[in-house]
């Protein structure tokens, strides 16, 4: 199939329109930064206790390849899952962006950092943390993606021994002052990160935010609020077992404390919804997840349980 | 007959343990019942609220399971509208109230103003955001754990209730009665149900306190009704009841007072007070009947006795009754059954016996006597058959009386002679005592009048005295300053010399400086050219010198002029020392001659005063003298006067001479 450059700008709008975007950036913007005319946001983006599915999830982004757009509105610099650069020129390219880069590129982190056991993530024959720490530093605004960069998520639970801290732990903890954006959701929805990097890119800040730092345009109102099993939840129709018509409540939904869009906004390009599925939403984008509730019913005997939540 | 007040009654005697009896027995059952519906009240009243407030937790509780907040709070603001229920509240798991009927909330804890009243500060937050506003961290802290909760108990020292409404969550009461007024409290227990939302619980978690707060005043009211009708109720049977016994108590005790009357009569009559008296008619069989026909018995046989007594009280009466018109020779035959009466009526026969022999049978006649001589008629004599010894007597006195007023009649008319010599010759002494008290006050003012000029000429010598020596004073200062004057003559003699000594001193100098510019000349001259200058110096100095040497001779000149003017100031000066010696010597003997004059004169005046002093005391004895003279006088027509009076006075009686 081939298609003329046009035609495929007109596509990526789309996929823009879905994200969200379009409120702010036309198609004539779009054209603009495709011509050269404006100067695109530099990404450096890491990865630290993680499972790389964020990523995964980000460049399987539907209709489009995303690399493409990243590189129309954005200049990444650095992603070590699809960097063509290798050894030692990985590393030259790290010290660059450290010591002539300040204060010009966005820092994505996707996953945790390993505070207790340094050495369980290594990059480049050193400690992820010593090379997240002035990274951020110097970065104009650092992206959280994915639940365990935002809160922990599952790197966090009982009985992990990395100590692993949160973006904002992190920040917090070696003082580093700098505008943050969590996008929790196992894994990353893309549209989340074409938003913010779009927002970040065009109107050069960040958009606007809850005591999280969570976008208020996808995290403003619960699963529960939106939730298609909202009349049976007042009716009292519970479903007992998985397979039941009926809200999910009773089988361990997290729903009700749980702000996500993913009933407006579903998985995979909005194909389907765990809820949708018949299952019971588990939280992923929580400040709790993963919780023991989440396993259908309070008798089961399993143990999942978190750590302090962020002292 | 005397009246019984009504509170000394029989009747009231046994009416009284009735009413009293009706007293004791109300309050008691009043009392009683009061305190079994009081206790019983509260019982009602604990039962019906927190039956109330498990009503409510059971109707709220779905909501709450779903975490509604409107539909919590429609249930609580409808649950109000139940009789009697005043409030629905909400504490949290904390113990603040976050939900109260009647106000709008977001689930944050109220808070109370200085009045007690409570506020909701987040209205405009509830407002904003049309009341769905939720905390961020709602699911998985607990809200102590806050930022803002921090910061507030930083703020306030930790006391929260000093802006909140709080219960103690460890130990609140259940139920609370206050008055009208009563609390009840349920608690929310956390169930799995809960913490699917509120993560931070656990299960049998405190998750909150629902509470009512109910206005009993409408029960309690109906409870005080309710004992106030049977407080009404039982007063009514407790009047009709004293009303009945009054009526019977006074039926049955009608009698009483028949026989009361009875026996009051009978008694005045035994007592003299009426004249007679009636049966008593009570024909009755009963204890009262029975001592009535007692009564009766007595009453018969007293009144025979009573009348013979009575004849003879009258013969005694009628007797006596004679006896006061003077004739005393009475007797009474009457006699009666009363031993005492008889024994009255022969005494009263012995005593006019007596009476008729020892003063007289007629009384009348010796009345007349004693008016003929209250009448100061000593003639009248009693006359007659049997004279009783009062009537002897009577004329012996009269005789007696006679004697003695011829005796004052001779006495008077010597007094009288008497009186008038002794008026003569004091009226002559009174005479010569007031011409001589008369010529020793003329002489008194004579001596005043001496005394005054010798105290006036001994003021004179003293203020003669004090000129001359203020004279002295002068004196001795004049010589003081001549004195002063001859010495300072001296001294200007003294530096005068040295002044001369000064000038020599001078003229020396001048000597020698011509010398010396004369040297100096010629030291010039051998100088030639060079030294044409210096002799031109030489030269004024020359000059200088010989103008010196002519002033000092000058100034010798006026000094010795000033010496011997000097020496004649000094000459003056010793004259007039001389003089004031003199001057002092003369004003001395001046001051002994005054000081003479003066003691002499000071005696003088004391000598005077002495005299005064004597004729003074002559003054006033005779002037006491005087007074003493007509005071006799006095005495003397007195006397005069009094003779008379006597002699008059026997002029007035009757007598035999």
């Amino acid at each position: 199939m081939s298609i003329n450059r046009r035609e495929f700008l007109k596509k990526i709008y789309n996929a823009m329109v879905v994200a969200g975007i379009s409120s702010f950036i036309s198609f004539d913007d779009l054209l603009a930064f495709d011509s050269g005319k404006y100067k695109k946001p530099n990404i450096v983006w890491l990865l630290g206790s993680s499972c790389s599915g964020c990523s995964t999830s980000l460049l399987t982004i539907d209709d489009i390849p995303f690399h493409e757009l990243l590189l129309n509105i954005a200049n990444v610099v650095l992603h070590p899952t699809i960097s063509a650069a290798t050894g030692d020129d990985v590393v030259h390219i790290m010290n660059t962006v450290i010591n002539d880069m300040k204060e010009d590129y966005i820092f994505v982190l996707e996953g945790s950092v390993p505070t207790a056991m340094p050495h369980s993530c290594l990059f480049a024959g050193k400690p992820i943390m010593q090379w997240i720490e002035p990274l951020m530093a110097n970065a104009s605004a650092v992206v959280a993606a994915g639940t365990c960069a935002a809160f922990g998520g599952v790197t966090t639970m009982e009985a992990m021994v990395t100590g692993c801290k949160s973006a904002s732990g992190f920040l917090e903890e070696n003082n580093i002052n700098k505008p943050l954006i969590n996008l929790p959701n196992c894994p990353l929805k893309p549209e989340h990160m074409l938003y913010t990097l779009a927002h970040l890119a065009r109107l050069n800040k960040a958009p606007e935010c809850d005591s999280e730092y969570r976008p208020l345009r996808f995290y403003a109102n619960t699963v529960h609020e939106r939730c298609i099993y909202y009349s049976s939840f007042q009716e009292k129709t519970f479903a007992k077992q998985i397979g039941d018509n009926g809200c999910l409540f009773k089988l361990g939904c997290q729903g009700p404390i749980t702000k996500n869009d993913c009933l407006i906004n579903g998985s995979n390009g909005n194909t389907n919804t765990c809820i949708r599925a018949g299952h019971p939403c588990i939280g992923c984008a929580g400040e709790q997840f993963p919780r023991q509730i989440m396993m259908h019913s309070y008798d089961d005997t399993r143990s999942i349980r978190k750590f302090k939540f962020k002292g | 007959m005397k009246k019984i007040k009504f509170k000394d009654s029989i009747g009231y005697k046994l009416v009284m343990p009735i009413v009293l009896g009706t007293i004791v027995v109300t309050t008691l059952a009043i009392g009683i019942l009061y305190f079994i519906e009081k206790a019983n009240l509260e019982e009602n009243i604990q039962i019906n609220a927190q039956s109330l407030v498990h009503n409510l937790h059971n109707a709220s509780l779905a909501s709450i399971a779903k975490g509604q907040r409107k539909t919590f709070q429609d249930v609580i603001d409808n649950f109000t509208k139940i009789d009697g229920v005043k409030e629905a509240y909400l504490y949290n798991s904390g113990g603040f109230i976050t939900y109260l009927s009647g106000y709008d909330t977001v689930g944050k804890p109220f808070v109370k103003n200085k009045d007690g009243s409570i506020y909701n500060p987040n209205e405009e937050v509830f407002k904003a955001t049309n009341g769905s506003y939720t905390r961020d961290d709602w699911s998985y802290n607990d809200m102590h754990k806050s930022n803002i909760s921090k910061s507030h108990r930083e703020q306030n020292m930790g006391k929260c209730a000093s802006c909140h409404i709080t219960i103690d969550t460890k130990d609140y009461k259940k139920f609370q009665l206050d008055g009208t007024i009563s609390k009840s409290i349920e608690p929310l227990i956390g169930n799995k149900n809960c913490i699917t939302c509120h993560t931070n619980w656990t299960n049998n978690y405190n998750a909150g306190y629902i509470g009512i707060t109910v206005d009993n005043s409408i029960i309690i009211s109906q409870m005080k009704n309710t004992i106030s009708r049977f407080f009404i109720a039982l007063v009514l049977v407790g009047i009709i009841s004293i009303f009945i016994a009054l009526i019977v108590v006074k039926k049955s005790l009608k009698p009483l007072e028949i026989f009361q009357d009875g026996l009051y009569k009978f008694f005045r009559f035994l007592n003299n007070e009426i004249q007679d008296t009636n049966l008593i008619n009570i024909n009755s069989i009963d204890e009262i009947g029975l001592m009535a026909q007692e009564v009766n018995k007595n009453i018969t046989k007293t009144k025979d006795l009573i009348h013979q007594d009575r004849a003879v009280i009258d013969a005694v009466k009628s007797a006596v009754n004679i006896a006061k018109t003077g004739k005393i020779d009475q007797h009474i035959s009457i006699s009666t059954q009363n031993e005492a009466l008889n024994e009255l009526k022969n005494s009263f026969n012995e005593l006019f016996t007596v009476v008729s022999l020892k003063v007289c049978s007629d009384l009348n006649r010796i009345q007349q006597a004693l008016e003929s001589f209250q009448d100061l008629d000593f003639t009248h004599r009693i006359n007659g058959q049997n004279l009783g010894e009062v009537s002897k007597g009577l004329n012996a006195l009269a005789d007696i009386i006679t004697q003695m007023l011829i005796q004052n009649k001779y006495n008077g008319e010597v007094l009288e002679k008497n009186a008038s010599t002794l008026l003569q010759n004091v009226q002559v002494v009174s005479k010569s005592s007031n011409h001589a008290a008369s010529s020793l006050e003329e002489t008194a003012a004579a001596l005043e009048e001496m005394t005054g000029n010798i105290s006036s000429t001994t003021n004179n010598i003293i203020q003669m005295s004090d000129l001359g020596n203020n004279v002295k004073i002068s004196v001795n200062s004049g010589q003081k300053l001549a004195n002063q004057t001859t010495s300072a003559m001296d001294e200007i003699n003294t530096q005068v010399a040295s002044i001369n000594d000064a000038i020599y001193v001078i003229d020396q100098i001048a000597f020698q400086t011509n010398i010396l510019s004369l040297n100096a000349a010629v030291e010039a001259a051998t100088a030639g050219e060079a030294g044409k200058g210096f002799a031109v110096v030489a030269q004024e100095v020359r000059n200088l010198a010989n103008r010196s040497s002519e002033a000092a001779k000058e100034i010798k000149s006026l000094v010795e002029a000033a010496t011997e003017k000097a020496n004649n100031g000094k000459d003056i000066a010793d004259q007039m020392i001389e003089g004031y010696n003199e001057l002092n010597n003369s004003i001395s003997q001046t001051l002994e001659l005054i000081s003479d004059v003066e003691m002499s004169s000071k005696e003088q005046l004391q000598g005077i005063e002495q005299i005064n002093n004597a004729v003074a005391t002559l003054d006033s004895q005779t002037q006491q003298n005087a007074q003493i003279a007509n005071d006799t006088a006095k005495i003397a027509q007195d006397t005069q006067g009094l003779s008379k009076e006597i002699l008059e006075d026997i002029q007035k009686k009757k007598f035999i001479l």
